[in-house]
């Protein structure tokens, strides 16, 4: 009985690792392929917030570094700078946990909307801003906010189906 | 209780992150094992996805008829048989051209260079950045300043080797600066990327002589004097040159022969510029 739980609980393990890594792998190797689209949705985000708000801090803050870890490995000269930001988000939106209950489509999206806006800023301030680049509006109108709607549309559709994850766990 | 854990967990990863990329920054070749062994897994996983994606991206791209696509092969065809008579005749002359050389023991500066094809597996998410990996490293005999060419002329250069990938910093990135020339008048200036030109696929073109006869049209090649690029690639041709306001210099833009919205596959040089210097 014991070993079947046992089992059990790695498979869910899994079944989550493969979300983000799926999402990773979506969004670094499928989205650039589609030349016509202005801007790629942050996927990653996404399922960082919304671990963190369904789960709470703790699991929020592992998602966001195991996200960020992937980003690290994968991309950056400097190693940490996605780990920071993506666990900070995981924490931030955990800390909602306790006073929300996370079923409201229109919480995650305003919340879609902040997390990718903070992102986008810390990008802008590590990259471009630490070597003088300081034209702020032109990132905003240009690349910060159409990557928020993207984001925000992504959001919609993907949202619904972490959350119903999440009951069938619960349920179980 | 809890709320007190997590604020001590999130306090440890903060620190360590900002320690590890205090440390990256100075010794970057810390990092460089775990990437390896990262990558080992990661990188033959994307280039799958990325043929499986490019299918997918095909099929709903694809808007082409049949019809059209064999009036394009008959088209094709003929072009193939004038090309080939081109090719005999310029063949001979590059013989007499060898010839020649050799008699004036002259060095082959512009021949062609060994190239590696690569494919592109993966984009720096986001558009912030112009940076992507490609699918050969240093099993494959690519190194760092390995100068990258697309079908048609110069597209970025090396920044990073792993064991199977590589990462490639385009030209139009807003980090890159590249030391180049007018391929007429040989009168040097420099190529640098901003990120408020991405969308327009054009790269500025700063540090023009004021006195110089640079004209919109140049051809923009890669200088001899640059210390990573290789000589004479093509990079763009110039437009809209004016004086600037403190009249000492010119600048512009360069219209890059590279189309960077598309590229699939690279050609890397595996010779270095500091080679040539060594020999």
């Amino acid at each position: 009985m014991r070993k079947d739980g046992f089992l059990k609980k790695n498979l869910i393990l899994l079944a989550h690792f493969s979300i983000i890594f799926f999402a990773f792998i979506l969004q670094t190797s499928i989205f650039p392929l589609i030349t016509y689209l202005r801007s790629t949705p942050n996927l990653v985000l996404i399922i960082v917030f919304t671990y963190g708000l369904l789960y709470g801090e703790n699991i929020g803050i592992i998602v966001g570094i195991v996200v960020g870890l992937l980003f690290d490995m994968y991309f950056d000269e400097t190693f940490g700078v996605y780990v920071l930001i993506y666990s900070i988000i995981g924490y931030a939106n955990g800390i909602l946990h306790d006073s929300f209950y996370g079923d409201s489509i229109s919480l995650s999206m305003i919340l879609s909307i902040v997390n990718c806006f903070a992102f986008n800023i810390y990008i802008y301030v590590m990259h471009f801003l630490i070597r003088g680049r300081i034209n702020i509006w032109y990132c905003l109108t240009r690349i910060i906010f159409p990557n928020i709607m993207f984001t925000l549309i992504a959001t919609i559709i993907i949202y619904k189906f972490l959350y119903d994850f999440n009951v069938i766990r619960k349920s179980e | 209780m809890k709320n007190q854990q997590s604020k001590i967990f999130i306090l440890i990863v903060v620190v360590m992150s900002v320690a590890s990329i205090t440390f990256s920054h100075y010794m970057p070749s810390l990092s460089v094992p775990i990437r390896n062994a990262f990558s080992f897994f990661v990188v033959p996983m994307q280039d799958r996805i990325n043929r499986f994606g490019g299918v997918l991206v095909n099929i709903f791209g694809d808007r082409q008829t049949l019809d059209e696509a064999n009036l394009k092969i008959e088209q094709l065809e003929d072009m193939i048989a004038s090309m080939s008579e081109t090719i005999n005749t310029l063949r001979a002359k590059s013989y007499e051209n060898d010839r020649l050389r050799k008699l004036y023991d002259l060095s082959d500066e512009y021949s062609q260079y060994d190239k590696i094809a690569c494919r592109v597996i993966a984009k720096e998410s986001g558009d912030w950045f112009q940076v992507f990996k490609i699918d050969k490293g240093y099993r494959d005999g690519i190194k760092v300043d390995m100068n990258v060419l697309s079908d048609k002329g110069l597209c970025g250069i090396v920044t990073d080797v792993g064991y199977n990938y590589s990462t490639v910093r385009s030209i139009i990135d807003d980090e890159s600066r590249v030391s180049s020339m007018t391929q007429h008048s040989l009168e040097s200036c420099m190529v640098e990327g901003d990120i408020t030109l991405y969308n327009t696929n054009r790269l500025r073109l700063t540090g023009i002589r004021v006195g110089s006869t640079v004209v919109d049209g140049d051809r923009i090649v890669t200088s001899n004097i640059s210390s990573k690029f290789l000589p004479n690639l093509l990079i763009g041709y110039a437009t809209d040159i004016v004086i600037n306001d403190n009249q000492l210099s010119k600048s512009g833009y360069c219209i890059p022969v590279t189309d960077f919205n598309n590229i699939s596959e690279v050609l890397v040089i595996t010779r270095l510029k500091s080679d040539s210097m060594v020999d």
